[in-house]
C-alpha cells in the first residue's frame, strides 16, 4: 500500500509537476519581460515622447504580447492533454 | 495494414515526445513561432495600417501554419539526436533570474512614474499661484494621464485642494483644477455593476436632462431593479417623473456625448466619458461616478465647492448647492 502510494507521487512528481514547472518557469520570463516593455512604453510617454512614435511601439508590443499569450497558453494546455494522455496510456 | 499501423504509432510517439520530453525542440518551435508571428502582426499593424481585429486573425493564422508545420515536421522527419537535452538546474535559475528581473524592472518603473508625479505636483503645490508652477502641474497632469499613471488619491487630494483654493487669488489655477478633476475622473475605480435583475417585472421609467447645445446626447442604459426610495434618478430638481412607480432601477449609466448638471438632482448615476458643463447653479448629487469624464465649469463657489468634493478619496461623489 505504502509502496502504491510512493510510486503515485513519483509519477505525479514526474510526470505532472517537473514539465510543469519548467514550463511555468519559461512563460513566465516571457510574460515578465513583456510586462517590463510595457512598463518602459508608458514610461516614455510619462517622458513626453511623441505620440506617433509610442504608438507604433505600442502596436508592435500588442503584436507580440497577443502571439506570446497564444502560443505559451496552446502549449500548456497541449502539454497538459498530452500528459493526460501519456499517464492514461501507461495505465492500459 | 501492418506498415500503416506501424507508421501512426511512430507519429503518436513523436508527438508525445515533442510536448513532453523535448524541451529543446519545443521551445525552438515556440521562439520561431512568437518571433514570426509577432512580426508579420507588427508589420500589419504598423507599416499595413490593418484594424486589430484584422492584425489578430492574420496573427492566428500565421501560429495556427507554423505550429501544424513544425508538429509536422518533428513528427515525420524527426532529427536524429533523438530527445534534446534536459533543462539544467543552471539554465532554470538563469529562466527564474530573468523573469524575477523582468518583473521587478517593471514594478520599478511604475512606482518611479508615481513617485516622479508626485513629488511634482507636491512641489508645484507648495506655491500654486505662481504660473511657472500651473504650467508644470498641468502638463504633468495631462502627461500622467495619457500615460496611465496611478497618483495616489490622498496626494491628488491634497495638492488638487489647494489649486482650487488658489483660483480664488489666480483664476489661471481654476486650469490647474480642472485638469486635476480629469485626472481624477481617469483614475476613479470601476463603478458599481448593480444588482441583476432577472426575473424581475418591466419597469416603466422616465428621466431627464439638460441637453448640451449642438453637442452630441449620452447614451443611457439602466441596471437592476430596486424599491422606489434607493432608486437612480435623473431629474430636475424637486421634480421626480417615477413618483408612482414602485419600483426603479439601481443605476443609471450615460456613455458619452455631453451633459449640462446646472439644476438636475442625480442619484446613483454613472457619467463614462461624459462631457460634463457646470456654471455653478443649484445642484444634487447622491452617489454619482464620474469615469474618464473632462469638465467645462466656470470659476464660481460652488464649482470650486464642487471641484473640492471630486477630489475626495471615495469613488463616488456626493454633493449639494442652492
Amino acid at each position: 500500500m505504502h509502496a502504491m502510494a510512493d510510486h503515485f507521487w513519483s509519477e505525479i512528481w514526474e510526470e505532472w509537476f517537473r514539465p510543469l514547472a519548467k514550463e511555468c518557469l519559461k512563460t513566465f520570463s516571457i510574460l515578465a519581460v513583456l510586462y517590463a516593455v510595457w512598463e518602459v512604453i508608458a514610461l516614455m510617454r510619462f517622458s513626453g515622447y511623441p505620440e506617433d512614435y509610442l504608438e507604433s511601439i505600442e502596436k508592435v508590443h500588442f503584436a507580440f504580447m497577443y502571439v506570446s499569450l497564444l502560443v505559451l497558453g496552446s502549449n500548456f494546455v497541449i502539454k497538459l492533454v498530452i500528459s493526460t494522455w501519456s499517464v492514461k496510456q501507461k495505465d492500459r | 495494414m501492418v506498415g500503416q499501423a506501424k507508421g501512426s504509432v511512430g507519429f503518436l510517439d513523436n508527438l508525445r515526445d515533442f510536448f513532453l520530453y523535448d524541451d529543446l525542440w519545443r521551445w525552438r518551435a515556440i521562439g520561431w513561432t512568437i518571433a514570426i508571428a509577432g512580426a508579420f502582426g507588427s508589420a500589419q499593424l504598423v507599416f499595413a495600417g490593418a484594424s486589430p481585429d484584422d492584425a489578430v486573425f492574420g496573427m492566428g493564422m500565421v501560429v495556427a501554419f507554423s505550429a501544424i508545420g513544425w508538429v509536422g515536421w518533428y513528427c515525420s522527419f524527426r532529427p536524429q539526436q533523438s530527445v534534446g537535452p534536459s533543462l539544467s538546474r543552471r539554465n532554470m535559475l538563469l529562466q527564474l533570474l530573468t523573469g524575477l528581473a523582468g518583473a521587478s524592472l517593471g514594478v520599478i518603473l511604475l512606482r518611479f512614474q508615481i513617485r516622479t508625479s508626485e513629488r511634482i505636483l507636491e512641489r508645484a503645490a507648495a506655491d500654486p499661484v505662481e504660473p511657472e508652477n500651473i504650467d508644470e502641474a498641468n502638463g504633468l497632469l495631462a502627461r500622467a494621464r495619457g500615460a496611465q499613471v496611478r497618483i495616489s488619491m490622498q496626494t491628488l487630494e491634497k495638492t488638487g485642494r489647494r489649486f482650487v483654493l488658489a483660483s480664488r487669488q489666480n483664476p489661471s489655477a481654476w486650469n490647474v483644477a480642472l485638469g486635476f478633476l480629469a485626472y481624477r475622473s481617469s483614475i476613479n475605480p470601476k463603478a458599481p455593476a448593480g444588482p441583476a435583475h432577472k426575473g424581475e417585472p418591466l419597469v416603466q421609467t422616465a428621466y431627464d436632462y439638460h441637453r448640451v447645445r449642438g453637442t452630441e446626447a449620452p447614451r443611457f442604459s439602466v441596471t437592476g431593479v430596486v424599491a422606489t426610495p434607493s432608486a437612480a434618478q435623473l431629474d430636475y430638481i424637486g421634480e421626480d417623473l417615477n413618483r408612482n412607480q414602485a419600483k426603479g432601477f439601481a443605476y443609471i449609466f450615460a456613455e458619452g456625448g455631453s451633459m449640462a448638471i446646472d439644476g438636475m438632482h442625480l442619484r446613483h448615476v454613472i457619467l463614462l466619458g461624459v462631457h460634463v458643463e457646470y456654471f455653478g447653479g443649484p445642484l444634487q448629487l447622491e452617489d454619482v461616478y464620474f469615469l474618464n469624464c473632462d469638465f467645462k465649469m466656470d470659476l464660481g463657489r460652488n464649482t470650486q465647492d464642487l471641484a473640492l468634493a471630486m477630489l475626495e478619496p471615495s469613488p463616488a461623489t456626493t454633493f449639494s448647492a442652492a
